[in-house]
C-alpha cells in the first residue's frame, strides 16, 4: 500500500472516531517497517474500517 | 447477534437518523440503542488496537535482534518486557499487573515506553548494566515517564548509524510520548501506586 493510501484509510478510521495521535504514531512509522510489517499493519487497519463501516450505515459506499 | 446494519447511524445528521430509524420500523427492525453501537464501535478499535500492540512487541523485537550481535544488549533480551517472560512486568503487557487492568491503548502506550525507553537508557550506559540494575532502571523507566522521550531523542541521535531502524522508532516514540504526555504521565502515577522498588536509576559504573 502507497503512504497516500494509507493516509486515506487513516483518515476515514479518524472520522469513525480512532485515536490520531496512535494512528498519526504508525503513520511515522510506515515508511521504516519491512514489508510485511507494512502488510499486517494496513490489515488491521483495513480490517478495522470495514467493522466500523458496517456499524455505521450512513459511511457505506464513501471513498 | 444483531446485524450490524440494525445500527443507526454513526455520525449522520439528525434528518438522516430520522430516516434511517423510519425505513427500519418499515422493516419491522427494532434499531439498536445509540449507546450500544458506541460499544461495540469501542469493542472493534480496542481488538484492533489488540492486533497493533502485538504488531508493536514484534517490531520491536526485531528491532533490538538487529543490536543482537553487540554483546553488550545480549544480556539485555531477557530483561525488555516486550521480549522475555523472565521480567515481572511482562503482565503488564498482557493486561494486568498490580491488579490493573489496561486497555489495549494503554498496552500500547506502556509496550513503547518501556521498550524503547529501556532499550534507550540501556544505549546510554553502553550496555554495561547488570542484571539488578536492569531491573532498576525498568523501575524508574515506568514511573518516570516524562523523562523518557528527552533520553529517546538522545539515543534515537547515538544509535542512527549504528541501527537506523531502531533509532527512527525511538524517535517516532518520543513524538508519540510528547503528544500524549497527559496519558503517559497517568500511566506513570498507575506504575508509580504499585512499584515499591527504588525510582533512581543504577549508577553509570554498575
Amino acid at each position: 500500500m502507497e503512504k497516500f493510501d494509507l493516509q486515506n484509510l487513516i483518515a476515514k478510521l479518524l472520522k469513525l472516531g480512532e485515536d490520531k495521535d496512535e494512528l498519526d504514531f504508525w503513520l511515522s512509522l510506515y515508511d521504516d517497517l519491512d514489508p510485511a510489517e507494512q502488510r499486517e499493519l494496513t490489515a488491521n487497519l483495513e480490517g478495522e474500517l470495514q467493522k466500523l463501516e458496517r456499524l455505521s450505515p450512513v459511511s457505506h459506499g464513501q471513498s | 447477534m444483531m446485524d450490524p446494519e440494525s445500527l443507526p447511524p454513526q455520525d449522520g445528521s439528525q434528518i438522516e437518523q430520522s430516516i434511517f430509524f423510519e425505513l427500519k420500523k418499515k422493516e419491522g427492525q427494532e434499531p439498536l440503542a445509540m449507546h450500544e453501537q458506541h460499544e461495540r464501535s469501542e469493542a472493534v478499535m480496542e481488538q484492533a488496537r489488540g492486533g497493533r500492540v502485538e504488531l508493536f512487541k514484534k517490531i520491536a523485537l526485531s528491532r533490538v535482534s538487529q543490536m543482537v550481535e553487540a554483546p553488550i544488549f545480549l544480556k539485555m533480551l531477557n530483561y525488555v518486557p516486550v521480549v522475555g517472560d523472565a521480567n515481572l512486568l511482562a503482565g503488564a503487557v498482557r493486561g494486568q499487573e498490580g491488579g490493573m487492568q489496561l486497555t489495549a491503548g494503554e498496552r500500547l502506550n506502556y509496550a513503547a515506553a518501556v521498550s524503547m525507553g529501556v532499550l534507550s537508557w540501556i544505549s546510554l550506559y553502553q550496555g554495561n548494566v547488570t542484571a539488578a540494575g536492569l531491573e532498576q532502571t525498568i523501575s524508574y523507566t515506568l514511573v518516570n515517564m516524562d523523562a523518557i522521550p528527552v533520553v529517546l531523542k538522545n539515543s534515537a541521535k547515538l544509535l542512527e548509524r549504528k541501527v537506523p531502524k531502531l533509532a527512527k522508532i525511538m524517535s517516532a516514540t518520543a513524538d508519540f510520548m510528547m503528544r500524549k504526555r497527559e496519558e503517559f504521565a497517568k500511566l506513570g502515577e498507575l506504575f508509580r501506586a504499585v512499584t515499591p522498588s527504588s525510582t533512581d536509576l543504577p549508577p553509570i559504573d554498575t
